[in-house]
């Protein structure tokens, strides 16, 4: 699964490689709606855990 | 478990109008950015001086986009799924695209910038190629958690936050004065400044194009080689890079990509050289 950079650019915020399977749900359809079909799949997969 | 900071439900640092000014940008273009609510002839006027939008972009509408990333999307999730997601997004003010790649402002206030964001991003393209389709956004900083930059490499998706678009904090988001050698001297203090912005949008194609973090998500064989020999370099030349590119090997080559990129390859700081050594970069 794909690891998300996430840069903060604040000396109190390090930047975080987040695994997909970790990302929070904002973020997944952040990505998703900015077209990532990773994000999308992960959504799916998330949904059918359900 | 504890929320991160990124988990919580609003935004933990203050927006750019209380940090000093929302999209404070350099004289004339602020005095213009503010008065876009004044009327489209405003937004015209700040669009023709900041610059006009690469030609082989074309803009397209917020129902053709729609249509397209529905269409995109539904190949990996239910369509329902889709529209459940469609109904909580704040729709980009302006969408553009050139072939495969797709660029979207979400944030009004910054389509003037439009061409001056497309021309970065052709020229780093056309420097340092990705092979799949660019799909960059500027998205309310509110939106994102905190984030300023979010990239995946081994894919074109990366996107800034819209509070790039003021000046250069001086402060963190809790207060205290930026340390020196943060960022790389071409961001924060150094001679050639560049907008924080272009800072930001640079070093997330470093991430883009990082071997390391490209093959790491591509599960390409290669990645443990460069894996190992990415730690070294961070190991040797993390402490004289910035603070913020010695914290790990990846955010190293994004910031020694950033330096090296916006001083086009003229840079004389030895940690970004030893890196464009290094990964072979050459300004063509």
């Amino acid at each position: 699964m794909a690891v998300v950079i996430r840069d903060s650019f604040d000396p109190d915020k390090p930047a975080r490689q987040v695994d997909l399977r970790d990302a929070s749900m904002p973020l997944l359809r952040q990505l998703a709606m900015s077209g990532s079909r990773e994000a999308a799949q992960e959504l799916v997969r998330r949904r059918e855990r359900r | 478990m504890s929320r991160d900071w990124d988990e919580q439900e609003h935004p933990r640092h203050p927006r750019g109008s209380e940090r000093g000014g929302r999209f404070r940008m350099a004289a004339p273009t602020a005095s213009l950015i503010t008065a876009t609510t004044m009327g489209g002839w405003v937004a015209r006027v700040n669009a023709r001086l900041a610059g006009p939008v690469p030609p082989e972009w074309t803009p397209i509408s917020q129902e053709q986009y729609r249509a397209d990333l529905r269409a995109e999307l539904s190949r990996d999730m239910p369509v329902e799924v889709v529209d459940e997601i469609f109904a909580d997004y704040e729709w980009p003010a302006g969408i553009w695209q050139a072939g495969d790649h797709v660029v979207t402002i979400q944030t009004p206030e910054l389509l003037h910038m439009a061409g001056q964001i497309i021309a970065h991003l052709n020229e780093m393209q056309g420097r340092f190629p990705i092979a799949q389709a660019i799909r960059f956004s500027v998205v309310p900083e509110q939106n994102i958690g905190g984030d300023r930059g979010t990239s995946i490499p081994g894919t074109g998706v990366f996107y800034i936050a819209d509070d790039t678009f003021d000046e250069w904090p001086t402060h963190t988001d809790s207060g205290d004065p930026i340390p020196e050698g943060f960022s790389m001297p071409v961001g924060h203090s150094g001679p050639g400044q560049v907008e924080q912005w272009r800072y930001a949008m640079t070093h997330e194609w470093g991430h883009l194009i990082d071997p390391a973090a490209r093959d790491r998500n591509l599960g390409a064989p290669s990645y443990e080689g460069h894996q190992l020999v990415a730690q070294d370099m961070v190991e040797d030349w993390g402490e004289a890079l910035s603070r913020y590119g010695a914290s790990s090997a990846m955010e190293a080559v994004a910031e020694a990509f950033a330096e090296w990129f916006l001083t086009r390859g003229q840079t004389t700081h030895e940690a970004a050289q030893a890196y464009a050594a290094w990964l072979g970069w050459r300004w063509r």
